[in-house]
């Protein structure tokens, strides 16, 4: 008889439990806007290693909608450049960096017009940037490297996806890009006058995710870091296949972005737990670049609040 | 086991009301879940209709401005703020203008989404209202939002409507509304659960505590204690079963008694049939209906191995290889089952080692007291022994009845008593033919009997016999066996069988006879070859010298044969060689002996002759058979023969040398001019034996310097000079003098010398021309070339040779050819003409009208000048006919723009003759026989301090 109760209160007390458990999650929304190294995300949506039901990607044609999105609440998580991420933290503290997900070496560029040759050339005119961070970024490098002053251009802010037609146009001399447009317009004649290759390690994109909702989420944060590294060695191991699921994003034929993606490199675990950790070279890169911005004025001077760099998602 | 039995009661009804509760709260819950499902679509609804009107206004617009880059990021933002699964932005053609995957940009919409649907989209443009389509088991939603682009600067809508895809995900909602409602399932099922404990408390005392009681009770009772007693004591109807239970009791106390007496008789005869069962020689087992051992007497267990407590754990099944269980099963079915025994039957068993041993089983069914099957019960007896035996019997029948060799067994009276299938196929005789019938080989009375008397008494005395013996076969040949027969003897001495083994070798004889012939006799006409003549010969030579008549030895030749060979082929020649000798075949007795020697040739032997004539007689006989028309293959032959005769004892004492003379004989009939035959005479022996001497004094001739050249002047009959020479050999043999090239040049053609002294002739003849160039004098040097010189591969280089070694040109040199070489007239010799004929050498034919060469026949050759043979000219002037021939070939050599040169002109009326009719040159005694060289010289020299009259008149005569 004893047993019996026990079995009927233990199913009483279960029962309890469910009628108190919490209500369903709706699935990490992570936005991106289109750049060759945020793809492994969408082709790990494409090899269905991300669930549906826990990770919804949100495309984007170019990254200031989803800097406005992700202000707005409407994303949880958002893949941007280190220096987008850091103005952003500005405004919402409630922020960290979980992952470096590619460094540029090469990937961004300062393309011309066909008729200038040489950065010099560019004084006077005009220049586009996406946006003054990363664009104005290398830019600035791009001068102070010719020995140019930051004032001997004219910046012009232009969204990525009218870089070329802005580009063909010639309202712009020169522009500040990224792929794949920027093979697109070397295809078309463009010179390409300085690149993130000779500036190593100082533009990186991150994974930038709510605090939060990395308490809330914990494992779709972590379905969709796992979505991604399947999907770096699928583009190891699988890499014509890769290439093809890539190329309705990208625009591009797979030789571009086989091209396109020799000018980056993927950090792996490994990588990741070096850049982000204490002594991690991203702390060094995230200063420079906080001092550099706040001296072009892209950042107010009494901006101090760190952003926050996590390693712990990328842990074994 | 029996504590939860006793729980079931209770259980039973709390399970009962359980299943009541569940099915209500289900209904419930489903009730509410469809409620809830209802509202969360009609909410999805009222979205879009609100979202519906925001969009229009705002996205006409931006569609209108084709601004989709804003229009994008407002989807990605739509996508981000709510729950859609997709949203795509479509134009007129169903294409993705603007979509939450970029990579669908552009694209129909057809290929990105399966369950898109046209009809909804077209009823949304025509209508210009949402339409709202539900998917998926209601999990998402379609809405189809018709846009019309507008200008709000323009004021102005556009004819094309855009459309706006929103699939609505209320999974997410509906999973919220599930969470819902199991919350208050869980709620529900939880004031169940309560109600459940009180009912099962109050059933436990009313019902359960009673059981318990009365199941102590009927326990004891089941552990035997008939005394026990439950003395339940209630009004319900539990204490009426525990009444019963307790008068049960008493009733079953008093039955046992009663049992135990009966149990007492019944295991005396129980005892009785164990020790029937134990001791059975046969294995004896017991088996329930499935086939389980029940149980099994010892011979039974020690049969397979086991002890009875494994045995009682298998059934037979256990203990039959598997190839049996189908078949045993089936007579069981059939007969066992059918009429409760079976017959017995064989089958295998194995033993718990393993081993599989037949055993013989017969089994039966068991019955109750009442008819009723309990089981059944089989013997089983080991029969490996007998089986043994058995196979080893049948071994011996099959190697009897299939081997090779026929066998006979026949008793001590040689009276057949078994024959195998081989003897009936050697002797054609089956066993009902012969059985109980005398063994007789001798039936056709092939061998005599005494033969059969030997072969008795030898197997008898000695116990064995074998060797050939002939028999007559069944279809009535005569075959050979070899024999073997053996004597087999019983335990006692008697004789018991004979047994006979037979080898059929009629066949190998066959193949014996077939080589035997193949290896004496020709191929192709199926006569004796030279191995088997010569046996014949040697065995007629003896039986000669016996009766003291001659033979002869006829060797024959068909003429020109080579020639029928050489242009039409070897198939139309074996076919005449074949015809000849069939008539050959038939032209000479069956005592005589025709064989042929290979190519053309045959040897005769003729025996039981008297005379030489008798010999003669027969060849001219066989002479005129072969000669008659031959009709192969649409060509008509007229064959000739030349045979050489030499005869035993007269020319001749043994094989070789009659063989030898009749060769011999057989060329001088050749030489005599074919078509005839020669008997062999001293004279030939002279003759043979000087060829020898001819051929071994060639030999030494050109080393000894025995060979000379003499030269015969050629004069031009216009102009009466010297321009020419024909070069003739000479041979001084140290014993038998000059001999004429008539009679050592066919020696030294078939001996092969003419090839070298062939060269030794040109090459001094050229260096003799060269000389006499050297000297002034400018003659054409004419060498005749012998037939088979020409046919030698060297020729050419030979001239070659010559040509360089004197240094002599070329066209000074002029080789003379026979008229039998041109009418060969074989491609292959106008081809080492024209080769010839590219050094720059002139060709001449000798002896030209002897042969039959015709005009259109000559054109084929390259040749240069004809020679008039000397038989013409010498009666030129007596003879019309030589005459006409003369002036045919002069003419036929001026139309054919050939010199020509007449030859031995011995007087001025010839030379006029040929003058008269335009002959180019002559040569002959009239102006000079041939000279040595040193001679000519001084003929050259004499010749030219008389120059002058090479420029006489034409009709003067020319100087001697």
């Amino acid at each position: 008889m004893p047993r019996f109760l026990t079995i009927l209160s233990s199913l009483l007390f279960s029962l309890m439990l469910a009628a108190c458990t919490a209500a369903p999650e709706k699935p990490l929304r992570l936005g991106t806007n289109v750049w060759i190294g945020y793809e492994p995300f969408y082709l790990a949506r494409e090899i269905n290693a991300l669930d549906q039901d826990k990770v919804r990607l949100i495309e984007y044609t170019s990254s200031l909608p989803v800097l406005h999105a992700f202000r707005n609440g409407l994303l949880d998580a958002a893949a941007l450049t280190l220096d987008e991420a850091l103005l952003l933290s500005q405004q919402l503290p409630d922020i960290s960096v979980v992952a470096v997900l590619d460094i540029s070496n090469g990937a961004d560029a300062l393309l011309s017009r066909p008729e200038f040759s040489d950065i010099r050339q560019l004084s006077g005119k005009t220049v586009a940037v996406e946006n003054l961070a990363t664009g104005g970024y290398l830019l600035l490098r791009a001068l102070q490297q010719a020995g140019m002053s930051p004032n001997a251009v004219t910046i012009k802010a232009v969204s990525a996806d009218n870089h070329e037609a802005a580009l063909e146009a010639k309202d712009i001399a020169a522009v500040v890009s990224y792929d794949p447009q920027k093979t697109r317009m070397l295809a078309n004649g463009a010179h390409n006058l300085f690149d993130s290759s000779q500036i190593p390690g100082e533009i990186v994109d991150v994974l930038v995710v709510r605090k939060h909702i990395q308490q809330q989420k914990p494992h779709m944060l972590r379905h969709l870091l796992k979505g991604w590294q399947i999907a770096h060695q699928y583009l190891q191991r699988n890499r014509r296949e890769a290439l093809v699921k890539m190329q309705p994003r990208q625009k591009l034929n797979a030789a571009q972005i086989e091209g396109a993606l020799q000018q980056l490199s993927f950090p792996d675990k490994a990588q990741n737990q070096i850049l982000l950790g204490q002594s991690g070279q991203l702390h060094k890169t995230l200063q420079r670049l906080r001092l550099h911005m706040q001296s072009s004025q892209l950042l107010s001077p009494s901006a101090a609040t760190p952003l926050t760099l996590d390693p712990s998602w990328l842990q074994e | 086991m029996n504590r939860r039995q006793s729980k079931s009661v209770n259980l039973l009804l709390t399970g009962v009301i359980l299943t009541l509760g569940v099915l209500v709260a289900s209904f419930f819950v489903f009730g509410r879940l469809n409620t809830a499902q209802n509202h969360i679509e009609s909410y999805a609804e009222r979205q879009v209709d609100e979202l519906s009107s925001v969009i229009d206004a705002d996205w006409g617009e931006q569609i209108a401005r084709k601004e989709f880059a804003t229009i994008q990021t407002g989807i990605s933002n739509m996508l981000a703020s709510g729950e859609y699964r997709s949203i795509v932005l479509l134009d007129e053609q169903n294409r993705v203008q603007a979509a939450s995957r970029l990579d669908w940009a552009q694209q129909p919409v057809l290929m990105l989404m399966s369950d898109f649907s046209e009809k909804d989209a077209a009823l949304a443009r025509k209508g210009q209202r949402r339409v709202i389509r539900p998917l998926l088991d209601r999990s998402i939603i379609q809405a189809y939002l018709p846009i019309k682009p507008h200008d709000t600067q323009s004021l102005m809508r556009q004819q094309t409507t855009s459309l706006l895809l929103i699939e609505y995900d209320l999974t997410y909602a509906k999973r919220d509304m599930r969470q819902d409602a199991v919350r208050h399932i869980a709620l529900f099922l939880a004031l169940l659960m309560l109600l459940l404990g009180i009912t099962w408390m109050l059933l436990d005392q009313s019902i359960r505590q009673p059981l318990l009681q009365l199941r102590m009770a009927a326990r004891r009772m089941a552990g035997g204690d008939l005394h026990a007693r439950s003395k339940l004591d209630l009004p319900n109807e539990l204490g009426d079963l525990s009444r019963t239970l307790d008068d049960m009791a008493a009733r079953l106390a008093s039955d046992r008694q009663a049992l135990l007496s009966q149990q007492n008789a019944l295991s005396e005869s129980e005892r009785k049939y164990k020790a029937l069962f134990n001791d059975s020689r046969d294995g004896i087992a017991l088996l329930s209906t499935d086939g389980k051992y029940i149980d099994a007497n010892p011979q039974y267990l020690s049969m397979l191995g086991y002890t009875r407590e494994e045995l009682l754990h298998l059934s037979y099944e256990d203990c039959t290889p598997k190839r049996w269980h189908a078949i045993e099963t089936q007579i069981l079915e059939n007969q066992l089952f059918k009429r409760g025994y079976t017959d017995e039957y064989e089958k295998e068993y194995v033993d718990k080692n393993g081993r599989v041993f037949p055993v013989s089983i017969k089994a039966s069914l068991l019955y109750g007291e009442y008819g009723e099957v309990l089981g059944m019960w089989g013997t089983a007896r080991d029969i490996s022994e007998r089986k043994q035996a058995e196979s080893k019997l049948l071994l011996a029948a099959r190697v009897f009845e299939n081997s090779g060799e026929g066998i006979v067994i026949v008793d001590g009276t040689r009276t057949v008593v078994s024959i195998n299938a081989a003897f009936s196929r050697i002797t054609g005789y089956e066993l009902t033919e012969v059985y109980g019938q005398p063994l007789q080989f001798h039936a056709a009375g092939v061998n005599d009997d005494g033969f059969l008397q030997t072969l008795w008494q030898a197997a008898e005395s000695g116990g064995y016999w074998e060797g050939e013996i002939r028999y007559r076969h069944r279809d009535g040949n005569n075959r050979t066996v070899w024999l073997t027969l053996r004597q087999v003897k019983e335990a006692n001495g008697h004789v018991a069988n004979y047994i006979g083994h037979l080898t059929d070798i009629s066949e190998r004889r066959a193949w014996e006879e077939h080589f035997r012939y193949l290896s004496e006799h020709d191929y192709l006409t199926g006569l004796p070859n030279r191995t088997l003549f010569q046996d014949r010969l040697q065995q007629a030579i003896l039986q000669s010298e016996r009766s003291g008549e001659k033979l002869a030895v006829a060797f024959m030749d068909l003429d020109r044969f080579k020639n029928i060979n050489d242009s039409l082929g070897h198939h139309i020649g074996d076919k005449l060689l074949h015809a000849v000798a069939e008539r050959l075949k038939q032209c000479v007795r069956s005592s005589d002996t025709i064989s042929r020697q290979g190519g053309d040739e045959f040897i005769l032997l003729l025996t039981g002759l008297h005379r030489r004539e008798d010999a003669i007689q027969i060849i001219e006989h066989i002479q005129a058979a072969v000669a008659n028309v031959y009709l192969i293959d649409d060509y008509e032959f007229n064959v000739t023969s030349s045979v050489g005769l030499s005869l035993f004892p007269d020319d001749g004492n043994d094989h070789d040398a009659l063989i030898k003379n009749a060769d011999a004989a057989m060329y001088q009939a050749k030489a005599a001019g074919r078509n005839s035959y020669h008997v062999f005479t001293d004279e030939l022996k002279e003759k043979a034996v000087e060829r020898v001497q001819i051929e071994s004094g060639l030999r030494r001739a050109l080393e000894n310097g025995e060979l000379r050249l003499n030269y015969q002047p050629q004069i031009d009959i216009a102009s009466g000079r010297i321009i020419g020479a024909e070069t003739l050999i000479r041979w001084h043999h140290p014993e038998l003098g000059v001999i004429s090239p008539l009679r050592f040049i066919p020696v030294a053609e078939e001996s092969g010398l003419i090839v070298p002294i062939g060269e030794w002739i040109l090459q001094q003849a050229c260096k003799q021309a060269r000389q006499w160039q050297v000297d002034g004098f400018e003659l054409t040097i004419a060498v005749n070339i012998s037939a088979v010189q020409f046919r030698h591969k060297s020729l050419e280089d030979t001239v070659n040779r010559a040509l360089a070694y004197s240094n002599l040109p070329p066209q000074w040199l002029e080789l003379e050819l026979t008229e039998g070489l041109i009418m060969e007239g074989s491609d292959a010799i106008i081809g080492i003409m024209q080769r010839l004929r590219q050094i720059g050498v002139k060709l001449s034919i000798d002896d030209f009208g002897t042969g039959y060469s015709s005009l259109s026949y000559l054109k084929r050759f390259p040749i240069d000048k004809l020679k008039i043979d000397q038989s013409f000219v010498r009666d030129i002037t007596s003879d019309p006919d030589d005459a006409a021939i003369t002036r045919a070939i002069i003419n036929m050599a001026q139309s054919l723009k050939l010199k020509v040169i007449a030859e031995g002109v011995e007087n001025e009326a010839q030379l006029d003759y040929l003058r008269q009719h335009a002959c180019d040159e002559y040569q002959g005694y009239y102006c000079s026989k041939p000279l040595p060289a040193d001679e000519f010289s001084t003929l050259l020299q004499s010749m030219t301090t008389r120059r002058p009259a090479a420029n006489a008149p034409e009709n003067e005569p020319p100087p001697s």
